[in-house]
């Protein structure tokens, strides 16, 4: 008897996931360039539906010099790994690529993180802070660098949503 | 009596892929998050092509390559489909917009695509004419870039191979492409 190999259907298109976004939620509305709160954190939620690991987080830095950061927590806070701050450039992809990927288990809940110092504005979904229950998303005051551990607090109608985008290996 | 049951069908004969469905590409990802979807509009600039990269999770085959004109159809578009390294596999030429408001084809060489393998589709288009396109609105310059889009001047309607595209300079509107396909059974 042989067994044939397949890699596991419902991958995502190139191992890329724009986070909050599909297959979460929908009628965000295109994402602008727009200014969250100077060293907040903000903790996006998302749910891999293989295991995989992460290879980077990247953020679209629109203008501004501010430092920022970025990072990935597991379900609890706990920080499993950051950029650490990092100063940002203007009309520039801003990327955290850990030197190991980081293990993410299939339907696990995990937090990608966000932190800028200052209100630079970068590309975020913006103007509802209504989607905030509905994402499960959290937020965290003098967050930058990001903590470990992170402590949630509820979004409230905080309505900047950083867009980040996580790519896993394939 | 002997009768003859045809086998079932295990999968549609043929499917509309839409390259911005957010299953196929990350670009698809960011604008899909609206309700309102692509609209009659403009291209960015004449004979600058845009292309964003895609995979797929089913092998399929290109049998058509086409668009949706603005409410204004005209001036001629090119689609082409290129490998990771930028080879082109299939395209449309150029080919001037009719219909209004209207899904256009072309009639393609057949092109088999493999799942979860990188490809890329460009779009060309020769006017800046309002209405000549279906474009998605209010494109950000951080869309685009994080969408992997990339462009490349080709002074010409005709998407050239290969393509050699550079970094976006800035936003772009990106005219939804749309494929007539063949499911296989991958």
């Amino acid at each position: 008897m042989s067994y044939t190999t397949e890699r596991p259907r419902g991958r995502l298109p190139q191992g890329k996931l724009i986070v909050p976004g599909w297959p979460d939620i929908e009628g965000l509305g295109i994402p602008v360039h727009s200014a969250g709160t100077a060293n907040r954190g903000y903790y996006q939620p998302f749910v891999m539906p293989y295991t995989t690991s992460l290879v980077s987080i990247e953020f679209w830095n629109s203008s501004g010099t501010n430092n920022h950061d970025l990072g990935l927590y597991d379900a609890v806070g706990n920080r499993l790994g950051s950029k650490g701050s990092t100063a940002s450039t203007a009309n520039t992809i801003h990327i955290w690529t850990p030197s190991t990927p980081i293990a993410v288990q299939a339907g696990k809940l995990y937090f990608a993180a966000f932190a800028t110092a200052g209100t630079a504005t970068i590309l975020a979904y913006s103007g509802n802070g209504m989607y905030n229950p509905r994402t499960g998303r959290a937020v965290q005051a003098s967050a930058l660098a990001l903590p470990n551990p992170a402590t949630f607090a509820a979004a409230g109608a905080d309505a900047f949503i950083p867009v980040l985008k996580l790519t896993f290996t394939e | 009596m002997t009768l003859t049951v045809p086998p079932p069908m295990t999968t549609r004969p043929w499917a509309i892929l839409d390259f911005c469905a957010p299953e196929v590409s990350v670009f698809g990802q960011l604008v899909n998050q609206t309700n309102t979807g692509p609209a009659s509009g403009f291209f960015g600039t004449a004979n600058t092509a845009v292309a964003i990269p895609f995979m797929l999770r089913s092998n399929l085959t290109i049998l058509k390559l086409g668009w949706i004109n603005g409410a204004a159809a005209g001036n001629n578009h090119c689609i082409a489909i290129y490998d990771a390294s930028y080879a082109r596999l299939v395209t449309t030429g150029s080919t001037l917009g009719s219909g209004n408001n209207t899904l256009q084809w072309v009639d393609t060489a057949d092109t088999a695509l493999v799942r979860d393998t990188l490809y890329w589709v460009a779009y060309n288009h020769e006017s800046i004419t309002v209405d000549r396109c279906t474009t998605y609105g209010g494109m950000q310059f951080g869309t685009c870039a994080l969408s992997g889009m990339l462009q490349q001047a080709v002074g010409a309607i005709a998407l050239p191979d290969p393509l050699v595209p550079v970094a976006l300079t800035q936003a772009r509107a990106f005219p939804a492409p749309y494929a007539l396909v063949t499911a296989g059974l991958g």
